[in-house]
């Protein structure tokens, strides 16, 4: 019955278009968040993707050692798709030459992600498999046929074991981002990998097992894993914590979008406390109305309180409309640059959007809403009788814990909220300060003269107080565009930073002291400046301030994880340039 | 407790003092007067003088500063609001100077309210009824703002009755309307009042509406006396309306 009324009040209001306001409010703040974290959720994704080619999977495990069974097992058994491998250097032989390769043994599911690319011939144009070199059979990357003068069809010997070149290898989604002379690749099923007993004591591979899944299922997968794994052996990579240049890049995006959301959020408030007072003014007069009449206070607020319900609603549903269009705009406008995809739907963005639909439309109608509970029903005969209600402490508590809600709700990180908030909370205080500071000072100027100007103060005091929240609330949202700004200025000069000025975009490798003279007549004749050729050579230190290095693999140091690091970087062939 | 179940209302020595920036204002003195059941009774005085103050004290919409105060043997002054707002739902129509409509509503759902909030069945039907007797049977979809002065009043009268209430205040009933429409008006209330046998407590300052009641009592000044219908009336230094 109750329902009736107020869905009667909120329709008549609806057409007289009396709660557009409050309605547009509640509209632009579902829809910029919706919009906002929808995108950025898909874009996260996007780059996560991508990221996930780069390791062929959404998670790996590295091992020095072979890989238990049953972890490979337990995975299976959570439901998680996985690949193993195990990646080592080798030398192959061709008849009378060998060659140092990166030996590449994986098993029938490689690659979780990304692709394979083949071609029928050496340095041609590499075509998507999914396929893998069947037993006794391999496929190589150019430079190794090349430099040991092969063909498609000729064989190679890996330690012991014989295989059949059937494809020219052109790229694997793994590769790693080495500029120069890599090892040229060499790709053979994992089943083999014992026959050619290149894996003997001393060798030194890694055992990968490759994961992707749920992100919630790859977590419950890592805390099962995580107390069995041993430091010095395991590692443990994710495409989440990716602390790439790119994925700082984007995590850094990510907070700024945050912000971005957060100010749309403060400005939505703003409109929605604007919007919730004027419209419970306007319903001064019906309430004594209904109190006059015999309506009990809690009849009063359940029709009020319905009608905030049903402008929430409709406020959520169209906002989400519109947040969902102006999204899937944005995304189709960045789509030629990056490749996000349309098709995964998140819940996440849905439920926070909501949220902040109904913190907002609550918390900060709640002060409105209570004085327009509290207005007694004698309003009907002496018209310049409001609300009794004095206290302010509740609007503030309600505001300022609506946007600390919503500033921890959206960033999930408190350390954010906190300072963002209490800066806020200093500007509040400070404003307060300046505000009540000047009526005094008024109102001590004033002291002694006539009434008038008594009474003009006391009208700006009154004033001033009822229009305090809105002034507060216009400057946090000034501030928070002012941080947007810089942080969007310092964000690009950030990114600009990386790189220093005039870096070269594309290098080419292996250019011959004869081809020198050719190359720069070609690039001339196409503008292109050449700035400088490097000569580059292979070498391995041997020495650092007369301490040797050694390149030996004994059984002390296999147990130093010092001796360990300094073989890796030092003992290794470099590239000298 | 001592009423007389045939008095509607029983006040004694009321009184009604409020605070102000000045220090504390006496608006009412100390009033005692009964009404009895079906009585029609009229409230007139100089504006000002406290008559709007007395009429929210006997309908519960205000509280006493002192005394007592019984509608229909209920002890208004013993009640805190929520048991007065049950009170005026069951016992009590209003209408009012500035009719009082919901302006968001329309006018049959205005005459519906309160037997919505009462919670009567088929209050849609008992407007249609009410609306038909006041003249408005084809406006019942307008809203306030598109129906005249007196139309709205016309509204308001019919959603003062629908509870069929036992008592009924007006205050200043026709205050807004011009003199044509207040006749309707008031001819409208009397005759509504009547088929209803409805007692009814009506403020004005208009002396020519004041006759139509039984009883008449003067406000001056917060001090409330009784009017024989024989004895001189005193002007109260407004220009009287007075029909075409
Ligand atoms: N709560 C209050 N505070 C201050 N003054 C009041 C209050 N209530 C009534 N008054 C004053 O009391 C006097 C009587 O008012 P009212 O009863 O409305 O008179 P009437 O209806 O006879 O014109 C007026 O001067 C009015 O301003
Ligand atoms: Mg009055």
């Amino acid at each position: 019955m109750w329902l009736n009324l107020a869905w009667r009040l909120f329709r008549h209001e609806a057409k007289r278009g009396e709660l557009t306001i409050i309605l547009a409010a509640i509209v632009l703040s579902v829809a910029s968040v919706l919009s906002l974290s929808l995108f950025s959720e898909r874009l996260q994704q996007a780059l996560t993707d991508k990221t996930a080619q780069y390791i062929a999977a959404d998670r790996v495990l590295d091992s020095r050692k072979p890989i238990p069974v049953e972890w490979r097992d337990k995975a299976a058994e959570m439901g998680l798709n996985t690949a193993k491998t195990v990646y080592t250097r080798s030398m192959v032989f061709a008849d009378e030459d060998m060659l140092l390769v990166d030996l590449r043994s994986v098993n029938e599911n490689y690659p979780l992600v990304g692709e394979v690319k083949i071609s029928e011939q050496a340095f041609g144009v590499g075509e998507v498999t999914d396929e893998l070199p069947a037993l006794g059979e391999t496929w190589v990357e150019s430079q190794l046929m090349q430099q040991l003068g092969l063909a498609l069809g000729d064989q190679i010997y890996v330690g012991e074991l014989a295989l059949t070149i059937t494809k020219v290898l052109s790229e694997v989604p793994d590769s790693g981002f080495g500029l120069f002379g890599s090892n040229p690749k060499v790709l053979m099923r994992m089943e083999q990998v014992t026959e050619t007993e290149v894996l003997g004591a001393g060798s030194r591979a890694t055992y990968s097992l490759y994961l992707t899944g749920d992100k919630t299922q790859l977590d419950d997968y890592y805390e099962w894993l995580e107390p069995q794994m041993d430091n010095e052996l395991h590692y443990w990579m994710s495409v989440e914590d990716d602390e790439s240049p790119i994925g700082r890049s984007v995590a850094r995006a990510e907070q700024y979008f945050l912000l971005a959301s957060l100010l749309a959020i403060v400005l939505a408030s703003v409109a929605i406390a604007v919007a919730a007072q004027r419209y419970s003014q306007r319903h001064y007069d019906p309430v004594a109305i209904m109190k006059t009449l015999g309506a009990s206070r809690k009849m009063v607020q359940q029709v009020y309180l319905l009608q905030i319900i049903f402008i929430t609603t409709l406020g959520i549903l169209i906002g989400g409309a519109i947040g969902f269009v102006v999204q899937q705009g944005v995304v189709s406008l960045v789509q030629e640059q990056v490749s996000v995809s349309l098709q995964t739907w998140y819940w996440g963005p849905v439920w926070i959007s909501i949220f902040t639909g109904v913190i907002c439309a609550l918390l900060f109608s709640l002060y409105p809403l209570l004085k327009l509970f509290s207005i007694p029903p004698l309003r009907v005969l002496r018209k310049d009788l409001g609300s009794n209600m004095s206290s302010r402490i509740i609007q503030f508590a309600a505001a300022g814990g609506a946007i600390l809600i919503l500033m921890w709700a959206y960033s999930q990180n408190i350390k954010i909220s906190a300072i963002l908030f209490s800066s806020g909370a200093v500007l509040v205080a400070a404003l307060l300060v300046v505000t009540t500071g000047l009526i005094w000072l008024g109102r001590r100027l004033g002291q002694g003269r006539m009434g008038a100007w008594q009474l003009a103060w006391a009208r700006i005091q009154r004033r001033a107080m009822d229009n305090s929240v809105q002034l507060i609330s216009f400057s946090i949202t000034i501030m928070l565009l002012l941080v947007v700004l810089v942080m969007r200025n310092d964000m690009v000069e950030q990114w600009r930073d990386q790189l220093p000025e005039g870096t070269p975009n594309y290098f080419l490798a292996n250019i011959t002291e004869t081809q020198k003279p050719m190359m720069e007549e070609h690039f001339a004749s196409y503008g292109v400046e050449v700035k400088e050729y490097y000569p580059v050579i292979r070498g391995r230190f041997v020495a650092v301030n007369d301490e040797k290095i050694s390149t030996e693999v004994s059984k002390e140091e296999e147990d130093s994880e010092e001796a360990r690091n300094r073989r890796d970087s030092l003992g290794r062939e470099a590239n000298l340039t | 407790m001592s009423k007389t179940p045939e008095n509607m209302i029983t006040t004694k020595n009321i009184t009604k003092t409020v605070s102000t920036s000045e220090g504390p204002l006496t608006i009412l003195q100390p009033i005692s007067f009964d009404v009895k059941a079906s009585e029609t009774v009229a409230i007139v005085g100089a504006s000002g003088s406290g008559k709007s103050t007395l009429l929210g004290l006997l309908a519960g919409l205000d509280e006493v500063s002192t005394g007592e105060i019984f509608l229909d043997g209920k002890g208004l002054h013993q009640m805190d609001e929520e048991q007065r707002a049950q009170l005026r739902g069951e016992k009590v129509g209003f209408i009012f100077q500035s009719f009082m409509l919901v302006q968001s509503l329309t006018a049959l759902e205005n005459i519906m309210l309160p037997a919505e909030i009462r919670g009567l069945d088929n209050p849609k039907k008992l407007a249609e009824e009410l609306l038909a007797k006041v003249g408005l049977e084809h406006r019942g979809g307008h809203y306030p703002n598109q129906l005249s002065g007196g139309e709205q009043q016309r509204v308001a009268i019919a959603r003062a009755f629908i509870t069929q209430p036992k008592i009924l205040f007006a205050d200043e009933p026709t205050g807004n309307l011009d003199a044509a429409n207040g006749e309707r008006v008031e001819n409208l209330l009397f005759d509504l009042n009547k088929s209803a046998d409805t007692t009814l407590i009506l403020v004005t300052h208009d002396n020519q509406l004041a006759d139509k009641c039984e009883r008449q009592l003067v406000m001056q000044a917060g001090e409330l006396t009784e009017r024989s219908n024989d004895a001189p009336r005193p002007s109260n230094g407004k220009p009287q309306l007075k029909a075409i």
